[in-house]
């Protein structure tokens, strides 16, 4: 199976996604309840329209991926497989972003905001940890001082106390 | 003149020293922002928006405002130095620009740029300083039913005209309008599509979207398919001072420029590629050497650079006016006033002029400002492009990460600032614009709530859209904007494409 046809598959599957989430949200409107009031609709009709428009989209889009593929697709880069390093690539940013989420109401910004820094860093090839991750130390210091200090964010940047 | 007494107050108030202070950060912030590669004003304001619990209204948009500025002129020094044109307006000026830069003449080719973005952006403001009263007084006729009718023509001409295919522009606004749907109702107050969780009980933050498409989508995408990055940057070569020659090639241009620009941005028909490409073709077709043009045509930069600005400012007309916006930065610009419970639109002006006019009139003063920033100290902001790009963007990510934590202290939210980058990545892999989702998303509880206005004066009779003659016509329009353009490709034939 060649590249294009691989790729008008996705196509395809993203119009199934569109239509799958437009099905939900449908379903999803019956859940509130239909108060109408002077206005003779209540507050299902908008969703539903909504969900009956991305359904209709999802249609469309199918219909292209079936015939001949999106259209007008231009610059977009062609291979469905990515190379190691764009995975390697891929893997540190989203493992950046979880870290983060994970012990950030632990051990605050500063230090989750250095990690992440380092691995975004080294997503695009950085070549000293130590140098990235010394940077970022002091770039998210000086965020937390700025947001903190002067702008009064409230924004827990260390360990917990 | 009530017009003019007004901006005279709006200037009393911009010239505080405090907000003289918010007009320069925001003017050298968006410099800063302009001309980093992959940062652009929408993102910034989101990533900024948490300020606003802590500044006062007019100082905060009058910050945001030199933000959106501020990039326009940033943005032409990345374009012309860089090839790489720093938002998508500028795309024209990289290529015109950046033959300059190759002929040594980089220094001329920031110099008309950046005067051009001054002119443009000084004749604009005052344009909308003579319109928006009278705008004003039309909007204040306006009911329930042309204000739906005006969104419904914001939502197509911004999803349907813009980009390449007008399937995904239309995909990308319906996603963005349910994205909006999601959380409290503000007719009855009941929770929607929350699926149970409590965090979605008010509502997806416009700010994770932006800034999860922006900057998170953003990097992935170049990670996974442009890791190398293989822009050169060119040396700033030449005297900041045109010559004689280059003055007269230039003048006309930015004058013309102006006058495609403004409109373009003031009509709801989203963005500024389209009038930047008709003033490249323009001066193209008006130059007395059209041969230099893709060599290094100083027109090229001039009339460009200052249709963008001007449509820039030109946008600010419906948003200020009509609280319609028709980009994704001027939709950030909303969500800034909406966290001040304040609507733009015809009754602020009435209740609060002396913010409106302020933010005018910081206007004409950031321009000022952005014009010295900008000129003299061409040499610095180049300095930004050595940034390696793995700084860059680890620095935009640990940004990012901050707007979307300080909404609320949530990790909830970081996670799904994760999940629409990812989802950012495929909606670029595969073109789906972005910003229609962020304008559907903040303009569809909008539209809703008129819709439903509209339907309760009448009582529910539907033909309200119909009869009343100004709702009716811009629906009418509306559906052109969709329509026309198919029909037309069927009879001459082109239904191939």
């Amino acid at each position: 199976m060649d590249l294009a046809t691989t790729d008008r598959k996705v196509q395809a599957a993203i119009g199934l996604g569109f239509i799958v989430a437009a099905v939900a949200m449908a379903g999803q409107t019956f859940l509130v309840d239909a108060e109408a009031g002077y206005a003779g609709i209540g507050p299902r009709f908008f969703p539903f329209a909504i969900a009956a428009g991305l359904g209709l989209c999802g249609l469309g889009l199918i219909l292209e991926a079936l015939t001949g593929g999106y259209r007008n697709l231009e610059g977009a880069p062609s291979g469905m497989k990515l190379d190691r390093a764009a995975r390697q690539g891929l893997g540190w940013i989203v493992g950046g972003l979880v870290f983060q989420l994970l012990t950030i109401p632990y051990i605050g910004f500063v230090p989750t905001s250095a990690v992440l820094f380092t691995c975004v860093a080294r997503a695009f090839g950085a070549r000293s940890l130590w140098r990235s991750a010394a940077i970022g130390a002091l770039m998210a210091l000086t965020i937390w001082a700025i947001f903190t200090q002067l702008l009064g964010v409230s924004l827990q940047g260390f360990l917990r106390s | 003149m009530e017009g003019l007494s007004a901006l005279m107050e709006g200037f009393a108030a911009a010239v505080t020293p405090m907000n003289l202070l918010w007009a320069f950060v925001g003017a050298t912030i968006g410099t800063a922002i302009g001309v980093l590669p992959g940062i652009g004003p929408a993102l910034t304001i989101a990533m900024l928006l948490p300020v606003t619990a802590k500044i006062e209204p007019t100082g905060a948009l009058i910050m945001f405002a030199g933000v959106y500025y501020g990039a326009m002129f940033g943005g032409s020094t990345t374009s012309i130095l860089l090839n790489t044109p720093g938002e998508s307006a500028s795309l024209v000026t990289a290529l015109e620009g950046n033959a300059m830069a190759k002929r040594g003449q980089a220094a001329a080719a920031l110099a008309t740029a950046a005067i051009g973005s001054f002119l443009a952006g000084t004749v604009a403001t005052l344009l909308l300083s003579l319109f928006a009263p009278y705008l004003v007084d039309v909007a204040l006729k306006f009911g329930p039913a042309e204000y739906f009718a005006i969104m419904v023509l914001a939502f197509t001409t911004v999803s349907a005209l813009m980009g390449k295919s007008a399937l995904r522009g239309m995909t990308s606004l319906f996603a963005g309008l349910a994205v909006g749907m999601v959380g409290i109702e503000a007719t009855t107050g009941q929770a929607r599509f929350t699926v149970g969780l409590m965090e979605l009980t008010d509502g997806i933050d416009v700010v994770l979207v932006a800034v999860g498409l922006f900057a998170v989508g953003e990097a992935l995408y170049n990670v996974i398919y442009e890791r190398e990055g293989s822009a050169v940057v060119q040396k700033l070569k030449g005297s900041m001072l045109m010559t004689r020659e280059q003055w007269a090639r230039s003048w006309k241009p930015w004058l013309r420029g102006t006058l495609i620009g403004f409109p373009f941005g003031s009509i709801p028909a989203g963005g500024a590629e389209i009038p930047t490409f008709l003033s490249y073709s323009l001066e193209k077709k008006l130059s007395k050497h059209p041969e230099e043009f893709g060599k290094g045509a100083i027109e090229g930069v001039a009339g460009p650079e200052a249709t963008n600005n001007a449509a820039a400012t030109g946008t600010l007309v419906p948003l200020l006016t009509l609280g319609i916006p028709t980009t994704a930065t001027a939709a950030m610009l909303l969500a800034a006033f909406q966290n001040y419970n304040l609507q733009p639109g015809p009754l602020l002006f009435e209740m609060n002029p002396a913010l409106v006019w302020g933010l005018i009139a910081s206007l004409y003063i950031g321009n000022l400002m952005l014009l010295v920033l900008n000129l003299p100290l061409a040499g610095v902001w180049a300095r930004l492009l050595a940034i390696p790009r793995p700084m860059l963007y680890a620095g935009i990510l640990v940004f990012a990460a901050l707007g979307a934590y300080t909404l609320r202290q949530s990790t909830f939210d970081l996670a799904l600032l994760l999940l629409i980058g990812l989802l950012g990545v495929a909606m670029r892999r595969y073109d789906f614009p972005t910003a229609p989702v962020i304008v559907g998303m903040i303009l569809g509880p909008l539209a809703e709530k008129n819709f439903r206005n509209a339907l309760s004066i009448s009582q529910g009779d539907f033909s309200v859209f119909a009869t009343r003659p100004i709702a009716a016509t811009i629906l009418v329009i509306a559906l052109a904007v969709v329509l026309v353009p198919r029909l037309t490709r069927v009879r001459f034939g082109h239904a191939d494409d």
